[in-house]
Parts: structure tokens; sequence; C-alpha cells
């Protein structure tokens, strides 16, 4: 049997959406910027689908710009307001546990001679309203808080964090790859957001942002001027339409999907329970994700044997090089113990998941950690 | 997951001379878990030959499937020819190991050469 236990790292595209996305290969592959009716009936859609994303988001139409994806988005976000409105400098509140495409750019800010604070998580895994209030300083203009984090699925306190950046007049922008499509948000309470298509079931090379009207973005490449200036480049209209596709879908399907997805976690967690010395990593975590680490087992060592038996989940830390380990930045913020870090496994589950698979998963899993806790 | 080769994979089900042997001749351990594998050999030596040995190991699957090899190619040696063996003995036997994992058929490796010399310091005290 095989088990795909790795949604937080791609999803498999809808069959729905992969049939109606091949339309714009081979019927509608004007390209929507031309003058003629091939480029008209793509225009058309491609310009449908960004309504419809921009309603599951609750937000008007013009503030959703399609993109290539969560870096890419996260990128003009934040170097694009930057660009447009503090050229000169200032400080950005952003935490310790964001993803690689926020936290490499925020690096590289730092080198150019703006002023980085990183919150940091609590245990638990999440960043508190009272540590973000506490960071604002006088000059702070830009605030990156993700919604939902990748590693350990807690979902971060958006909705005080926005109250707070509100009163001090900081612009929000957050990284919601790991939300869109699986908990309901309301995009208003952040000015900006970045989304990923093939995390919730659409291809891979799609993306958005969410801009909002008061908020000013400068692009940060340029070329013919598409998405109204913002992100030059030939329009993704197979990209675009298989997200919005894909959201209708989710929304469709929603509360059965989002029962049956919580269902397999209580029943993964309650098999965990079985298990002696494991660790659940973060709390308040989304209902398709568990992140937990087993003494004296390395996540890595148990990765690959559920591997070997079909199940692909993921491991955060890994052996790598010869000066150690590659650990989880997320988990060591987090200030866990060693046995946590190096432990930790993530399990993400997705709607295509089945009472079979999650049967199966479970058995796999306990029999393997009791094997390879006999070898140490 | 990284790519390992089917023997990689074997070993790693199935490791050989996995456990501990009592009152061994001489044991030792290497890595730390902090660096994330760790692993120790026990060895039962007759006339300067290993004639048993047996490891444990909290390491990824790279380390068990070292040991595990390592421990197939040096049982029955003399100590000489076991100090001989070096890490690209192992990895070759095994088909190959990823660049990043090479790290782990040391410790193997370390841990045996260590294991030997701790018998060998035990002898001059005799």
């Amino acid at each position: 049997m095989r088990v795909y236990l790795d949604h937080a790292a791609t999803t498999r595209v809808f069959d729905e959406v992969a049939q109606e996305t091949v339309k714009f290969f081979t019927q509608f592959y004007g390209n929507s910027s031309s003058l003629h009716s091939h480029g008209y009936e793509a225009k058309r859609l491609y310009e449908e689908a960004r309504s419809k994303i921009a309603k599951h988001l609750n937000v008007e139409t013009e503030e959703i710009y399609f993109t290539s994806g969560g870096t890419e988005s996260d990128n003009i976000a934040i170097r694009g307001f930057l660009k447009a409105n503090h050229p000169e400098g200032g400080h950005i509140i952003t935490t310790q546990i964001e993803h690689p495409a926020v936290l490499e750019l925020t690096r590289q800010l730092e080198k150019e001679g703006y002023s980085v604070t990183y919150l940091e998580p609590t245990t638990g895994g999440y960043v508190t309203p009272e540590d973000f209030r506490k960071a604002i300083r006088r000059d702070t203009v830009l605030a990156s808080i993700m919604w939902v984090n990748n590693e350990t699925g807690v979902i971060q306190p958006i909705e005080e964090i926005s109250r707070i950046a509100r009163e001090h007049g900081i612009v929000l922008h957050s990284d919601a790859v790991q939300a869109i499509g699986k908990i309901k948000i309301d995009a208003r309470l952040v000015d900006m957001l970045s989304a990923s298509g093939h995390k919730f079931y659409a291809p891979k090379g799609c993306g958005f942002l969410y801009v909002s009207k008061r908020v000013k973005v400068e692009p940060i490449m340029y070329g013919g001027g598409h998405e109204r200036g913002l992100r030059s480049g030939t329009e993704n209209v197979p990209g675009a339409c298989a997200m919005a596709l894909a959201l209708e879908i989710i929304e469709k399907n929603y509360e059965v999907w989002s029962e049956k997805v919580k269902r397999f976690k209580e029943k993964i967690l309650r098999a965990i329970e079985d298990i002696p010395d494991h660790h659940v990593n973060g709390s308040n975590t989304i209902f398709s994700h568990i992140s937990v680490s087993f003494k004296n087992v390395l996540g890595e060592t148990l990765a690959t044997a559920l591997d070997m038996n079909g199940i692909s989940v993921s491991t955060a830390s890994a052996c790598s090089s010869h000066h150690g380990t590659r650990r989880s930045h997320v988990l060591e913020a987090m200030q866990l113990e060693d046995w946590m870090i190096d432990g930790a496994i993530r399990i993400s589950l997705g709607y295509d998941n089945s009472e079979d698979e999650i049967e199966y998963f479970v058995n796999v899993l306990s029999r393997e950690v009791n094997r390879l806790r006999r070898m140490s | 997951m990284l790519k390992y080769t089917e023997l990689v994979l074997d070993h790693f089900k199935n490791p050989r001379n996995l456990g501990r042997i009592e009152n061994p001749d001489a044991e030792a351990t290497e890595g730390s878990i902090a660096c994330g594998d760790m692993m120790t050999v026990y060895l039962k030596i007759e006339d300067n030959r290993i004639v048993d040995i047996k490891f444990e190991s909290y390491g990824c699957a790279a380390n068990i499937a070292t040991a595990s090899m390592m421990t197939e190619v040096v049982k029955g040696l003399t100590l000489e020819e076991a100090k001989k063996i070096t890490w690209k003995d192992i990895v070759e036997r095994l088909g190959g190991l990823p660049p990043v994992k090479y790290h782990c058929s040391n410790l193997a490796i370390d841990t045996l050469r260590k294991a030997i010399s701790a018998y060998e310091e035990s002898l001059v005290g005799r």
C-alpha cells in the first residue's frame, strides 16, 4: 500500500482540476493579453478566476495578483512594500519560525540596512500578541507573521496581532501558504497575504498575493506590466483557473472533508498515545497536521522506515553533514528537548486520504517505532 | 527521503549482528545524541581474531546499514586486518551511499577502531 501523508509539502491535483486545466493548453490557449478572440476568451476566464479567489478570501477582485507561488508572493509583498514606502530603511517584525521564503529575505534586508526583530515562539510553537506589542518601535513599518506554521501546523494569533498592528499603523503581511484551502480565513485581517496553488490541490508554479487597496507596492521584476504593473510575465491562465476551481471544490465539500480529516487526525493521535515516550510538538494545530517525536528514534530514521513501507511523511531535521545535524529552525526556536527536535516527523493529512490508509499507517507506525527502539 | 540502494535498505530492515555481547573483550561508543548519530560496538576476541561482533545504534538508516555491513565484513578477521578496513570499503560493499551520508559510514569504522584500541590498551595493562 502507498500512503501519502505529506500534504504540507505538496498535494495531488484534484482529478477534476487536472481535467479542466487541460483545456487551457489545447482549447483556451490564447495569450490573455492579446487583442483577438483567442486572447479575449482566455482573459475572461483568467479574470473570472481572480474574482472567485477574491470572493473566497473576502476581498475585492482588484486586490488579487497572480504570481508563481508562495516564495514570489512573499518577496513581492515584503520587498515591494519597502521599496514603495520605505526605501531609506526601517524596522520589520517577523518570527523565528517563518518559512525560508521570508526568513532568507529578511536576512538579506538586514544586510541592506533594515533592522529586523525575530519574535521567539513559545514551546507551543506560536508567537504571542504581547511579544509582538513589545517589539514595536517608533520606526516599525512592516510585520510579516505566518498564518499557519509549515512544520508544526500551529495556527498563529493573527487576529490579535492584526488589531495591534492596526493600532500602531503597521502594515501586516502574512504567509498563508499552509492556511489557504484548509481553514477559513478573513484576509482583511491583514494588508497582504501570500498563497501557493500546489498546497491546495492545484498545480505547482502558480500562486497569488492579496494586497489591500490601501497599501502601495512596487514591482520587483520588470517587463510587460502584467497584473496591473505589479507582476510582469505572461499570465498563467491554466494556473489561475486551476486555483480558482480547486478552492471552489474545497468550499463545496468543506464540511464533510474537514470532518473526515479531523477524525483521521484523532485516530492517529490515539495510536500515538499508545506508544510510550512520545511528544506531540506544538499546540493549537491545524486539523490536518501532526508533528510528533518518539524518544530514542531519529525522525529521519523513522521516516526512512515508513518510506520502506510505502508511507510518505517528512522530517524537519536530518543528519546530513560532517558537522552534525541539520536541525529544524522551528523546533529549535521552540526550545524543545534534543530528542524532540531530532525525533520529529511531520504527518500532514489531505482530503484525499482514506480510512484504510490511516488504519495501515497507524499499524506500521507503532511497529516501526518499536523495531527501531530495539536497535539502541 | 534520500535514495538508498536496495542493499542499504536491506541492512537497515534486517541489521546483521544487532544487539550486545555480555562480557565483551572490548566495547566502544562513538558519536553523540546531540550530533544525531550514536553507536556502540562490542567485540569478542580470541587469538587476535574477532570471533564475534555486535552493535547497537541510535542513528539514521545509513548509519545502521553501514554498521551492519561493517560487522559482516570484519567478523573473523584478525585485528590487524580489521584495522585496515576503511569507510570506502564499506560504502562500496553497500553499492554506494548518498554523499551527505558518507560521515555515517565513518562513524561505523571509527567506533570499530576505538573498540580495537580499547582492547589493545587493556592488554598493555595486563
